[in-house]
């Protein structure tokens, strides 16, 4: 029990970074971009493409991977999706899937489609008892890094000129606009900073496990139900709600892998009938 | 049959597009071809081989493999066969099923009634071997494969309609488990992990009926979706079984790796890991790195088999033939599609001049085949169809960096292996 | 300043909501645009700000042109909206709101123009860590006009400023108007109180149909049997 909540908690973590980004397209540009999976995935591709092909050290090459993504997802945006997010939900909705395959396709001509996973020598112990639970280091490392990485999204969200501008945006776009901010470009910014959180949660798990473009689908469907249980609009409900999710999955998995999944959506399903708004956020996940 | 890319995944919109393509495409030749060739001296000259295989979708990769092997067998006898003592032009007639069972079915339809084919090869996948087999059966003609392992084709298809030249999968752990019975201390508890599928089952009851047979304890067993991420809760579900001598994994390489990986982190140290019949995919060991000190992993072929035939002096020489023409190692789907058209070329080598490809004597005559010398190893069905093998050879890794070494069965064994493994 | 002329726009290329309208701002500090729900004000102003989907003719300030530019850029280069309904930012907090408002400037400056506004909005700083949503439409109204001030804009557009307001509130705003004038903004405001919108203006358009069909001093105007008529219900 204590096990399954520790380690439920570990990959949480993760789950939150990748929600993140997800939650902040959704809250600020209005859509759901179901190609958020295919830069997870890329994250961890191009972290293990610069660590294996360059030497790169592994902290370069997160943040390289992250930054790369960041741009690849500010790329999509400029491209593709300012040219459609006004129009129909589910022409936007289409589009992102065509972009997720388009990544994922991509991604396979040029890494393969072979599982990638960047092995680490970090030089700690492999890892500490908490009570009953053995906690490797390298996990908690990982989750560390999700905590202080979401606490540098907070501050930037909340306190720099740019997450303000993101957030008028995301409340009243036309008034954004009559106060001088560009749309475009704040939109752009979003992806970056979307695509960059994304691609930090695939550096830091393809540490863990090994990732291949065809795993981009799971990670968009995880991060939707992240968000569907911690609330869309604020990044404390995406964290809380990886971290639920985390422990949910995790149980799940531990006490009837067989239905897991099923247990999983059944309980997306219970939060969409009875709680839409998620544990923290404000109004309901989905949103005309 | 069973891959890593059994993954249910959505196909994506280019695999389906070009399935379009390629569809289109294949279905324009289909048309075409058999006129060119009625047109050229009809069933005389030449000896048509129809085959469907899932070139579009999840079994892409596995089925070029497949191709490139029928290729490779074609151009190493230079595209002439021999039938009733006369050589003849092989010609292929390949279409995409797509990995859809229907499609399959309709295709071998296809091939039988118009293309009038004389011989089928199987395609690559349980259901759509079913498919085609059902068909097949319908024409009262028979055909060898090797992409379908399930008991399911023995129960549906065997001894009248099928010949299966790949082992039952109920026997892929039987060389793993008979080296490792053979340790001392001899192993107590065994863990067993089954992907939630009919094929994984009949693996995983291949493992718990050797556990019977030597004594072991299956201790715990872990059933899990096809669609499984995460294994870190398998691993705590094994750890919670106490100190377990053997962990047998059933899933595919993914599953390998995952599994080790979080045995690794949280601590779970088995005396052996058997990782699967996909251990051997050079993903395995690209990502497990030293990690793969002492695993275990069943095979049903490798390149350093002491198999040769009338071309080739050894399983090594045929692979790298093979690896100079296509780039790549050839992998064990690699063998046995390369072995389809061969048990052919040898049944039929001797057939009645006057009607070489009467289903009926066809039959009999697989039936009484007996090849010592493959590229496959012996090669001999049993009344069922299928290949008489009960054992699918073990490796294991030792060495830095780690290479795969046979250990089981005995007569073929490179080395004594190691037990119990190193920590992870 | 302000100088719109021949102004044509719609939501869809070639329907024109807005039809042909001149207005020219340069002789008036307060303008005043007035005519019945749905004759086109506020699409015009969208339509100065950038916000009309299609659009044509010209729009100048201070000889610059404008009508090609996007809106944020036509907000930067000195043109402020206050939207009916008033568009603060629920989420953000009344500071944060401000510095939107003031999006670009450099801290110092931002800090001296956040204390003006204070200044002027008394009630503003006591919540100022409140976020907008909560606040009532009184002070919402106020944050939208101290958001617009933040940039010392040359042309400060009031859609609507007393719609929904309770009058000691609407009193409060329109006793604003003049003295925002007197920081050297133009105000071009829309107004269905027309009696008010005459009183605190100089010069007023009468809008039907997106065509003016009057236009001249808002003395005037108030005198003007036909707006009397239509607008002021008098005779």
């Amino acid at each position: 029990m204590e096990d399954v909540l520790v380690y439920g908690l570990l990959r949480g973590g993760i789950y939150a970074l990748a929600a993140f980004g997800f939650s902040l397209v959704l809250g600020v540009i209005g859509i759901v971009n179901f190609a958020h999976g295919a830069l997870v995935v890329f994250g961890g591709l191009l972290t293990q493409y610069l660590a294996v092909k360059f030497g790169v050290p592994y902290a370069a090459a997160m943040i390289g991977g992250a930054l790369g993504t960041g741009l690849l997802g500010a790329v999509i945006q400029r491209l593709f999706v300012a040219r459609t997010f006004t129009l129909e939900p589910l022409m936007v909705l289409v589009q992102t899937f065509g972009i997720a395959t388009v990544v994922t396709e991509l991604g396979t001509l040029g890494w393969g489609s072979e599982e990638r996973m960047l092995r680490l020598k970090t030089g700690l112990p492999p890892g500490f008892m908490l009570g009953d639970t053995f906690v490797p280091s390298f996990d908690l490392v990982v989750f560390a890094v999700s905590l202080v990485s979401a606490a540098v999204l907070f501050v930037v969200l909340g306190r720099t000129e740019f997450g303000r501008a993101i957030r008028a945006c995301r409340d009243n776009r036309e008034s954004a606009q009559l106060s001088g901010i560009n749309l475009g470009r704040t939109f752009e910014k979003t992806m970056f900073l979307s695509g960059t959180w994304a691609g930090l949660a695939g550096a830091m798990f393809v540490t863990l496990s090994p990732v291949a473009p065809y795993m981009h689908f799971s990670w968009t469907v995880d991060s939707f139900l992240v968000i569907t249980i911690g609330g869309l609009g604020s990044m404390l409900g995406a964290l809380v709600g990886g971290l639920v999710f985390g422990v949910l999955s995790f149980g799940a998995s531990f006490y009837a892998p067989t239905i897991a999944p099923a247990i999983t959506f059944g309980v997306l399903l219970v939060f969409l009938v009875f709680r839409p708004q998620g544990l923290l956020g404000a109004g309901p996940a989905i949103r005309k | 049959m069973l891959d890593r890319a059994a993954i249910p995944r959505r196909p994506s919109r280019r695999a389906v597009l070009k399935g379009g393509v390629l569809g289109a495409g294949a279905l324009a030749v289909g048309v075409a071809l058999p006129r060119i060739a009625g047109a050229a001296g009809g069933a005389d000259g030449v000896v048509h081989i129809g085959a469907s295989l899932p070139l579009t979708g999840p079994y892409e990769k596995v089925s070029r493999i497949c191709k490139d092997a029928f290729d490779f067998w074609t151009r190493t006898y230079d595209g002439k066969m021999v039938v009733a003592g006369r050589e003849r032009a092989v010609k292929w007639t390949i279409y995409d099923d797509e990995n859809n069972a229907s499609r399959a079915a309709q295709l071998t339809e296809k091939l039988i009634s118009d293309d009038k084919v004389d011989l089928v090869v199987g395609t690559y996948g349980t259901d759509t071997v079913l498919a085609q087999g059902a068909i097949v059966r319908k024409h009262g003609r028979v055909f060898v494969q090797a992409g379908a392992s399930s008991i399911r084709v023995d129960e549906e298809l065997g001894g009248h309609t099928a010949f299966t030249a790949n082992g039952r999968v109920g026997t892929y752990c039987a060389g793993a488990m008979d080296f490792l019975a053979s340790r001392t201390p001899k192993p107590k508890k065994l863990g067993l992990v089954i992907m939630d599928d009919p094929v994984y089952h009949e693996i995983g009851q291949g493992v718990k009926d050797k556990c019977k047979q030597h004594g072991i304890d299956v201790v715990t067993e872990v059933v899990l979706p096809m669609n499984v991420q995460d294994l870190r809760p398998t691993a705590l579900k094994l750890r919670g079984a106490g100190q377990l001598d053997i962990v047998y994994n059933t899933g595919w390489d993914v599953i390998c790796i995952k599994l080790a990986e979080e045995m690794s982190a949280i601590g779970v140290n088995p005396k052996a890991f058997v990782g699967g019949h996909l251990t051997t995919s050079p993903v395995v060991k690209e990502t497990l790195g030293s990690k793969m000190q002492g695993i275990i992993g069943s095979t049903v072929w490798l390149p350093q088999f002491k198999y040769r035939d009338d071309k080739y002096a050894s399983a090594q020489e045929f692979a790298e033939k093979f690896k100079a023409t296509y780039g790549y190692l050839p992998t064990y789907q690699a063998a046995f599609s390369y072995i389809l058209p061969y048990i052919y070329q040898q049944a039929l080598r001797e057939a009645d001049p006057q009607d070489p490809f009467n289903p009926k004597t066809l039959r009999d005559r697989l039936s009484r085949l007996d090849l010592k010398d493959t590229i496959w190893g012996p090669v001999s069905f049993d009344e069922r169809g299928r290949i008489r093998r009960d054992a699918a050879p073990a490796v294991q890794w030792t060495g830095d960096p780690a290479a795969a070494v046979i250990v089981a069965p005995a007569d073929m064994a490179e080395s004594a292996g190691v037990y119990p493994k190193p920590a992870w | 300043m302000l100088k719109v002329s021949n102004f044509r726009g719609g939501y869809r290329k070639g329907v024109a909501v807005v039809d042909g309208l001149q207005i020219d701002l340069r002789q008036s500090a307060v303008t005043s645009i007035l005519g019945s729900n749905g004759a086109g004000k506020t699409s015009f102003l969208r339509g100065i700000c950038g916000l009309l989907p299609w659009r044509t003719g010209e729009v100048e300030l201070n000889g610059e042109r404008l009508d090609r530019l996007a809106p944020h850029d036509i907000a930067r280069l000195g043109v402020r909206m206050v939207s009916e309904g008033r568009g603060t930012f629920p989420t953000l907090t009344v500071e944060e709101n401000l510095k939107v408002g003031g999006y670009g400037l450099s801290a110092p400056v931002l800090a001296t123009r956040m204390e003006r506004e204070f200044n002027r909005f008394p009630r503003l700083y006591e919540r100022r860590g409140q976020i907008a949503g909560m606040m009532s439409g009184g002070e919402q109204q106020m944050l939208a006009i101290a958001r617009a001030m933040m940039s010392d804009p040359r042309v400060l557009i009031l859609d609507e400023p007393s719609q929904g307001l309770a009058p000691i509130i609407v009193d409060q705003i329109f006793d604003l108007i003049p003295r925002l004038t007197q920081e050297g903004v133009q105000v071009l405001l829309v107004e269905q109180d027309v009696g008010r919108g005459l009183e605190v203006s100089e010069q007023a358009v009468v809008i039907e149909k997106g065509r003016a069909t009057l236009s001249g001093p808002s003395r005037e105007l108030l005198a003007d049997p036909r707006v009397r008529e239509s607008f002021l219900g008098l005779s």
